[in-house]
């Protein structure tokens, strides 16, 4: 067979074509206020990327309910990072390039280390949604970000600091944690909010164990149960996230390690624990967690949570919806404020902003952009008598701008 | 088909690509680097499977030292010294590949030295991600674009889409020698040792001696394209050398097709677009990904190259035992020389 030139010729003319096609070609911004939102939907992140999803739309139905921003409509335009950061800087310069300057985007680090050093040049403005890794706020700071999460010295610290005063008599603490680099500042600044609360009440610093480490993504944890059923400790912090977390507090159920500690700490997991649990759920856990309504209520966060009942009936949303929701509120107020979507203007208007929000008034520090507000936790467990098998028992807040780290922005911090 | 019709498509292509910056979208433009960078991988990565027979899951691993040593470099403040820095990760690159290789193609071949090869760039890639100067598992990020100095004039490549056209010229020089490698002597040599390796011991050829030395050039060329990368992407993860980067090169092989030099980086732009395509399906562009890629396996064994050779005429003809795939064991070449 021959190739004829004209072939050839209408070949090119249909992928020209085909390239050619709404959305790969340059667009211009006009009608409604668009924010992009990336966050990871496919993939292990997924789990959170369906929170930050439903609290922003969330976010964006209140907005629009009642009037848009400055009279446009709110727009909400999502796109899958798939946990890999060059799909995120793609998405990321797609949307920008379409005229997208507003992005709301979360949660892994490496994420928004690949995107956040591209806002600049694209005149954008990003809150960060629910990332706790210090590197985001100091050495890897940009102007163009705020953080819309509680860095773990805040979180961690002030975690510590409660199991401190809840426990006074409590002399040795043990950890079990997965053996990844990014857990033990968790751990670490527990630690450090542990001592210092200990030396405030004037009582002699507890001895906190080296963790009892566990493969990531394991499945049998029997061993490091042992160990720490031997371990003379009758505190017990648990860093393993999500799946992980389930299966090792299944199997510590069946070794009793329930009744063995007087206090248990969960660092992130909260309330989903019980939910995937039930009647299984341990008899009390404390936990920590970003948005919790019942601790701190305000019209705001009811609102949020009723629309969240009436979207999925789930009563216990997971943290990540009210701090996305916040996120998106956030940009909006901004826009609301200035009538502008330059990051110019943006910046100092949400350095300044008092936007209420789920978790209360939604308070930036200006020198590194870090999120300063109340940290909450829950303690909840088994209850036979609940339909569910469990319950919230009480919850506690202690202010963050106690606990959270000196802003050295530009530069790494510790 | 005719020599003008077999040159308009890649000449088409070749423009393509450079003039992407100056009509597409910014997030075409990053995802077109990102892919030429995975093409010249893929072709990396062909050479040891489509050329010498040898399977090797753990490429990734030569990617990321490449990244990793030029991510550091560059921010070292090393920029004015970028090409030797691309130079120089090509050779720690080559150099890892052929200690590893020493080692494995002693031991092992087929399925072995794939899972060897898959637990070595696991084990780099859980180091990286315990090394805390390295950026533990967050990596390394703003990773400067460098500015290269011609005697009185230097070129910016941070500034507008410069570091993409350059990019282009880098992966194309890297292309060009791989290209002249696979079609050279040592290429028609390492052709026959995949076909037969007893027969070419039996002519004189050193089959271990080439096998190491495909080997080390693919780690080498791996290491150099993931220097290249660095930059452009402006982070470097320890998810770079994990098991599903060392898929990619196999997948782009299978899609494009082994039997043909390109078939790997025809394979690495045609799920770039399928991808890219389905970006908006959030929940459903793994399924729509997968049937295509399932269809395109199913319905054109030899690739998209290779239907492509079908659509235009030139038909691969079959060797005397009916097999005309790369890895095919003995008898007459699958790859010919010139074809694509």
């Amino acid at each position: 067979m021959t190739m004829k030139r004209r072939t050839v010729l209408t070949g090119l003319a249909a992928g020209a074509g085909i390239l050619a096609a709404p959305g790969i070609l340059r667009a211009q911004d006009s009608g409604p206020v668009r924010i992009g939102l990336i966050t990871t939907l496919s993939g292990p992140g997924q789990f959170y990327g369906n929170h930050i999803q439903t609290g922003a739309e969330i976010a964006v139905e209140r907005i629009n309910k009642a009037g848009g921003v400055a009279g446009r409509p709110l727009e909400l335009v999502v796109r899958d990072d798939k946990g890999n950061p060059n799909t995120a800087v793609t998405v990321f310069r797609e949307l920008s390039g379409s005229g997208i300057r507003l992005f709301a985007q979360g949660t892994f680090t490496a994420l928004l280390l690949a995107t956040t050093p591209l806002l600049k040049e694209a005149n954008a403005t990003m809150v960060m949604v629910g990332p706790q890794a210090l590197a985001l706020t100091h050495e890897a700071f940009t102007p163009n970000a705020f953080r819309l999460g509680f860095s773990s010295p805040m979180a961690y610290g002030a975690f510590g600091a409660l199991m401190a005063r809840r426990f006074p008599d409590i002399g040795r603490w043990a950890i079990m944690m997965s053996d990844v680099a990014a857990l033990r500042d968790i751990a670490r600044y527990f630690e450090v909010g542990l001592k210092r609360e200990y030396a405030a009440l004037g009582r002699s610093e507890p001895e906190v164990m080296n963790p009892v480490l566990a493969t990531f993504g394991a499945a049998d944890y029997r061993n490091q149960i042992s160990t720490l059923m031997g371990s003379g400790a009758e505190g017990l912090l648990n860093v393993l996230q999500g799946t992980d977390s389930v299966s090792y507090y299944k199997q510590a159920r069946t070794f009793g390690l329930d009744g063995k500690f007087k206090a248990v700490a969960d660092s992130g997991n909260e309330l989903s624990i019980a939910k995937a649990m039930g009647g299984n759920t341990p008899r009390s856990i404390w936990g920590w967690t970003g948005w919790y309504q019942d601790a701190a209520p305000n019209p705001v966060s009811r609102e949020v949570l009723d629309a969240h009942i009436r979207r999925t009936g789930d009563g216990y949303p997971n943290w990540y919806v009210g701090v996305a929701h916040d996120s998106i509120a956030v940009l909006a107020a901004a826009v609301a404020a200035t009538g502008s979507t330059d990051s110019a203007a943006l910046i100092p208007t949400i350095e300044a902003g008092n936007t209420m929000g789920c978790t209360g008034t939604i308070a930036f520090r200006k020198d590194d952009h870090t999120f300063v507000g109340d940290v909450t936790f829950v303690r909840f467990g088994r209850e036979t008598g609940d339909p569910k098998g469990w319950r919230v028992f009480e919850t506690a807040t202690l202010p963050g701008d106690r606990f959270v780290e000196p802003a050295t922005p530009g530069k790494p911090f510790g | 088909m005719t020599r003008a019709a077999r040159l308009a498509v890649p000449t088409a292509a070749v423009l393509l690509l450079v003039s992407l910056p100056l009509w597409a979208n910014s997030g075409v433009v990053f995802l077109a680097g990102v892919t030429m960078t995975s093409a010249v991988f893929a072709l990396s990565w062909n050479l040891l499977f489509g050329y010498t027979g040898l399977a090797s899951f753990g490429s990734a691993g030569f990617f990321s030292i490449g990244a990793y040593v030029s991510a550091v470099l560059l921010r070292e403040g090393y920029g004015s010294l970028f090409l030797l820095v691309v130079v120089l990760a090509g050779l720690v690159g080559a150099a890892v590949s052929w200690l590893v290789g020493c080692v494995a193609l002693r031991r092992s071949k087929g399925i072995h030295l794939a899972i060897l090869t898959l637990a070595l760039a696991e084990l780099l890639r859980i180091t990286l991600s315990h090394t805390r100067w390295l950026g533990s598992e967050d990596g390394l990020p703003n990773i400067p674009r460098p500015t290269l100095p011609f005697g009185f004039v230097s070129v910016d490549l941070a500034a507008g889409n410069n570091y993409y056209w350059f990019l282009c010229a880098a992966c194309g020089v890297l292309t060009a020698a791989l290209w002249w490698i696979a079609h050279g002597r040592f290429g028609r040599v390492l052709r026959s040792i995949r076909q037969d390796p007893e027969r070419a011991a039996f002519i004189g050829i050193d089959v271990h001696a080439c096998r190491l030395g495909a080997f080390t050039l693919s780690g080498g060329f791996g290491a150099a394209v993931g220097a290249l990368y660095a930059p452009w992407s402006q982070i470097v993860t320890p998810d770079l050398g994990s098991m599903m980067h060392s898929t990619q090169p196999i997948l782009f092989t299978l899609i494009g097709g082994a039997t043909s030099f390109w078939g790997p980086m025809i394979g690495a732009a045609a799920f770039a677009v399928i991808d890219f395509g389905t970006r908006t399906l959030v929940g459903m562009s793994e399924i729509v990904t997968g049937s295509i890629l399932l269809a395109i396996v199913l319905f054109a064994p030899h690739g998209l190259a290779g239907a492509w050779r079908r659509l235009a005429g030139a038909r691969v003809r079959p060797n005397p035992n009916g097999n005309t795939a790369a890895g095919g064991a003995i008898g007459r070449p699958a790859m010919r020389e010139g074809a694509w």
